[in-house]
């Protein structure tokens, strides 16, 4: 299976408001597409994204997602989520998806 | 009684509406129904299973009065769906339901999902439970602790299942970067210091 990454700019999703930039994300997502988000989606925003994914699954083709705010490996603070810089949004389906920033 | 612990009782809430959330299978149900038969009238919140989702409608129980010193809190517990961010009817399957079922309790699911959300907005504290025999990484627990902390809702977090042999509440500790309360909700250690940490959040 190829790996399809789409790399989004804050310039892209800045004007964004955070309903917008969830139907951005889930069209990417039942694309098959993952996700990298420069800046990050912010917790309410991560809410609002969760909402409106358990309105669009359809228990066939598009069952969710999976999330991660990679960290940086090198440097303090290993568990601290100070130095977030992205977010990856990949389909459900990549069950074997991680990402690590060195 | 001392002048400054006349000064807290009278800050603190009489009454608190305190949600457990948190993702599905860390032990919510049972944590909940823990506090109903300890401090409640007994009559369990839900059903524990072993299931995901088990819990799929938000469910509450007033008047569980937790007692500290001669002082005391009236408690409203609220139980919620576990909050995640996929829902594969598949994994039903694998614990031996048919696909039809598994396809109805998974619609289900997606609707308690964003019930289990909708209840960050009702509430006056919360305990946010981890299951600690696991990686505490679960990205849907920031979600949490992220909205509730927006909100400026109390919260507590507590390492569950510390009666696993895998449990790792110190894990938890360093993954939140917080204090956490040891609990095992199934044997009911470290109930004490959770009751504790609720009257604690009663006075913010």
């Amino acid at each position: 299976m190829d790996l399809r990454i789409d790399f989004v700019t804050e310039n892209t999703t800045r004007r964004m408001n955070p309903g917008q930039k969830c139907d951005f994300i889930i069209s990417k997502l039942k694309d098959d597409r993952v996700v990298v988000f420069e800046g990050g989606l912010n917790p309410e925003e991560e809410a609002v994204l969760i909402k409106e994914t358990m309105v669009q699954i359809d228990h066939e083709n598009f069952l969710g997602y999976k999330i991660m705010n990679p960290i940086p490996i090198r440097g303090s603070g290993i568990f601290t989520r100070k130095n977030i810089k992205m977010t990856v949004i990949a389909p459900q389906n990549y069950h074997n998806l991680s990402v690590a920033l060195v | 009684m001392g002048i400054l612990a006349k000064i807290f009782a009278k800050s603190r809430k009489q009454q608190l509406t305190i949600g457990i959330v948190g993702a599905p299978n860390a032990g919510k149900t049972t944590l909940a129904n823990r506090i109903s038969s300890e401090c409640g009238n007994g009559t369990p919140l839900g059903v524990v299973s072993p299931i995901p989702h088990e819990t799929r409608e938000v469910v509450a129980l007033e008047h569980c009065v937790v007692s500290e010193r001669g002082s005391s809190l009236d408690l409203t517990v609220v139980d919620t769906p576990g909050i995640a961010t996929s829902v594969d009817y598949r994994e039903f399957q694998n614990h031996g339901l048919s696909k039809q079922e598994s396809i109805t309790r998974a619609k289900e699911a997606t609707r308690g999902v964003i019930k289990a959300i909708q209840s960050l907005d009702n509430l006056d504290a919360a305990i946010i439970v981890v299951d600690s025999s696991e990686a505490p990484f679960d990205q849907v627990n920031w979600t949490v602790l992220g909205n509730l902390q927006a909100r400026q809702i109390p919260l507590i977090i507590a390492a569950n299942k510390s009666d696993l042999p895998g449990s790792d509440p110190e894990l938890v500790r360093e993954a939140f970067q917080s204090e956490i309360v040891q609990i095992s909700a199934k044997d009911g250690t470290g109930m004490d210091n959770l009751y504790g940490s609720i009257f604690t959040v009663a006075s913010m």
